[in-house]
């Protein structure tokens, strides 16, 4: 079920009522992880008992001793589950012979279960959470359920490490509700989804049929992609935290302003947050992180990009954008180190020197989605490629390039306007502007595309 | 804006007013203006299903016409301004069967006088998902006309419908005064074209059997149906999946022949883009033969 779809909007409405609905009070947590289940079951019916299979496994990992045994167990289950459903087309090919052994049949056959990347890092979280004693307690069936399924989060995230929300888990009164704050993260999140990634989505399919694009178009299309994603997992995510706010849970940030990053290691503490603090916490420092000298911190740095791309796919182009990533990091590391012993020094880096930095940081992750956009290896090479061998000249028309801007103008705004929300002009306005969002979303939304993120 | 203060608390519970009063005012807004000044300029379409949405909803709006088209890309190019016959409309969906569009047509109270039907393509079935947002109890609840920014950057660049007629009016003399293109395709076009068409035998004859049984409802009604199929290159007409799509189109209608509209076309003078899609001189010849053919059966 689409989040922008009539049908979601109903669903989370005749949830919310039952929620609250006092007779129901005790049984808030069961009536989540059954409006999940219902939520999942509308896509991907028989994709379901694998679901349930995930959680379960991973609970019997939970509670079964010793710990010493049971965690790896746990772990190696999850991600067989990933590796199996996510990247057996890579070994055996979409039109595979059947092996003549049923069950294995039965699972080659499976599709991709929707959400797998995210439901099996809330797996693997929970296991690590819990044995280092971070999740308090041993948590109830019921409550892992909640956890890993919980339905605003299920498809795309934000991935919420167990120790932030298991303890959340309680009675909910409808009075405590931050209704504003929830309206402001919906409504922000539709806007940007169906104003301004959906609407973008449409300009940036050019890129897909490229031949007649010059190496103008070409450019401003990496760029307007850029803001496209941007505003397409943003809007999804923001969606997501409003949406469990109006059932109580709070769900980590996934974006801070990402392309104001002066540094690429500064953009992963910026784009999609919850993932990288995951890398970070459950493969970063668990490989040894940066305390092994600087040979390993590099070889460190490779590895979880590199496997971060694939995470989102299997595919060579995502292979190749994780891995574009860790060298940018792997490069800007031994200059960050230079500048803050100058910093250290009394030199303050000029708001010039800061500005020139966010625009390379902005070019170059702009030029890696490419890799996204068009998984395809040889489409995107080819697509970089001829940004140096066409002419420069613009060849769309007038109407194409102002289009362009009108629907970057949310993310550029966003980004580049962000300090005026702390005046008492925007806090008067505020309404009106959010009045304005609700009904550009309503009238001037894009064609309908399922949310990038969906896909991985 | 929109981030920084997320994490304060809620300001008063008037702020859900203020925007839901803010949103409701700009809709309301919109329609009255519409309805008191509009229609509005429109952008040309951008993109294949831009102009699909705006094509369908256009039609869905005023659905009289002497004659419709329907069908795919092919039928795309029979640009409806370059027809002579008044009251033309083609409603042809790139991507998409004739079936499609044919549905879409029975759907609506007012019919018709000719419908006219691609009859080139039997391995793509109806998108019934599609045809089911353009009902027309559906559609006209939630149809909003002015989607304010390309309607103000429309009015900006000055696109008004008449000045759009007047572009096709004084493009149609220069395309038509310009010779042939040259016909030189590479073969990989052709390959190209017969590694992306599948055909399931099955669905082919079973599509064939639809296209007539929506014929033959139209036609209850009142719509003279005829099938036409639009002249392809030789080196694609000769290939398997033409051959079969004719064969299977010959038995659908082997009952029905005056479903079929045999048009002798001019191969001599047509070139294709990519050995399917007529050039614009060509789509401009096609029509006209179209149009011979159609008063040949009295059908305007």
């Amino acid at each position: 079920m689409l989040f922008t779809s009539w049908s979601f909007a109903a669903f989370i409405a005749i949830v919310f009522c039952i929620y609250y609905w006092p007779p129901f009070q005790k049984f808030q947590v069961w009536v989540l992880v059954a409006a999940s289940i219902a939520f999942y079951a509308i896509d991907q019916t028989r994709m379901v008992p694998l679901l349930l299979v995930a959680v379960i496994g991973t609970y019997l990992c939970l509670a079964l001793t010793p710990q010493l045994v049971f965690l790896p167990v746990g772990i190696v289950f999850n991600l067989i589950l990933l590796g199996f459903f996510k990247y057996k087309f890579l070994f055996i090919g979409s039109t595979r012979a059947a092996t003549g052994f049923f069950w294995l049949d039965l699972l080659l056959a499976l599709p991709l279960p929707i959400g797998i990347s995210f439901f099996v890092f809330h797996n693997i979280s929970l296991l690590v959470d819990h044995s280092k004693g971070q999740a308090g307690k041993r948590p109830k069936l019921i409550d892992v359920f909640l956890y890993i399924i919980f339905f605003p989060q299920l498809v795309s995230g934000p991935i919420a490490r167990a120790a932030l929300f298991l303890p959340q888990i309680e009675v909910k009164l409808i009075y405590d509700v931050p209704f504003v704050s929830a309206g402001r993260w919906i409504i922000a999140g539709y806007f940007f989804k169906l104003f301004a990634a959906d609407n973008l989505n449409q300009l940036t399919t050019f890129m897909t049929t490229p031949a007649s694009l010059g190496s103008f178009d070409r450019c401003l299309l990496v760029f307007i992609y850029s803001f496209q994603i941007y505003s397409d997992f943003f809007g999804y995510s923001a969606i997501a935290i409003g949406l469990a706010m109006l059932f109580g849970y709070r769900l980590p940030i996934n974006f801070l302003l990402p392309y104001t990053s002066a540094s690429f290691s500064e953009f992963w503490t910026r784009w999609h947050i919850s993932l990288s603090t995951w890398l970070r916490t459950y493969l970063y420092i668990p490989l040894g992180g940066n305390r092994r000298g600087e040979a390993r911190t590099y070889l460190n740095l490779m590895i979880v990009m590199s496997l971060g791309g694939l995470w989102h796919g299997a595919a060579l182009s995502y292979l190749i954008w994780g891995t574009v990533h860790g060298l940018l990091l792997v490069a800007e590391r031994p200059l960050l180190s230079k500048e803050q012993r100058l910093y250290a020094a009394g030199f303050a880096v000029s708001s010039v020197i800061r500005a020139l930095r966010i625009i390379i940081t902005f070019v170059c992750v702009s030029f890696a989605w490419t890799f996204f956009k068009l998984p395809d290896f040889s489409q995107a090479a080819g697509y970089l490629y001829g940004i140096f061998d066409k002419p420069f000249n613009p060849t769309q028309s007038q109407a194409f390039y102002w289009l362009c801007a009108a629907y970057s103008l949310p993310a550029i705004l966003q980004h580049l306007a962000s300090k005026l929300t702390a005046t008492k002009f925007y806090v008067r306005i505020e309404p009106f502007l959010y009045g304005a969002m609700i009904y550009l979303s309503l009238t001037e939304a894009g064609p309908n595309s399922p949310f990038i993120y969906f896909q991985f | 804006m929109l981030l920084a203060d997320f994490s304060q608390g809620p300001t008063t519970q008037h702020w859900l007013s203020k925007v839901i009063l803010t949103a409701t005012f700009l809709l309301v807004s919109s329609v009255l203006a519409d309805k008191a000044f509009g229609p509005f300029a429109q952008l040309i379409p951008l993109t294949t299903d831009e102009e699909t949405e705006n094509t369908i909803s256009a039609y869905h709006r005023n659905p009289a016409a002497k004659i419709i088209l329907v069908g795919s890309s092919l039928t795309y190019r029979l640009t409806q301004q370059y027809f002579r016959v008044p009251g033309v409309k083609n409603i042809a969906m790139p991507g998409k069967s004739a079936l499609t569009g044919m549905q879409i047509v029975s759907e609506q109270p007012v019919l018709p006088k000719v419908l006219l039907v691609e009859a080139n393509i039997l391995n793509w079935s109806m998108d019934e998902q599609f045809t089911a947002r353009y009902r027309p109890s559906i559609l006209n609840a939630t149809a909003l006309r002015i989607r304010p920014i390309r309607t103000l950057l429309a009015q900006f660049l000055g696109w008004t419908p008449a000045e759009m007629e007047d572009m096709y009016r004084a493009r149609l003399s220069a395309v038509m005064s310009a010779p042939p293109a040259p016909r030189t395709l590479p073969s990989s076009v052709y390959e190209d074209w017969a590694r992306t068409n599948s055909k399931e035998a099955e669905d082919m004859r079973r599509n064939a059997a639809d296209f007539v049984a929506l014929a033959l409802q139209l036609q209850a009604r009142g719509t003279k149906v005829f099938f036409v199929s639009l002249p392809i290159a030789n080196e694609m007409a000769s290939s398997q999946l033409a051959i079969d799509t004719q064969e299977d189109f010959r038995q659908a209608t082997a009952m029905h022949q005056e479903l079929l509209l045999d048009v002798n076309f001019e191969r001599s003078e047509l070139r294709w883009t990519d050995g399917a899609h007529l050039d614009e001189r060509s789509a401009i010849l096609v029509i006209r033969q179209i149009e011979s053919t159609l008063k040949a059966r009295k059908a305007i």
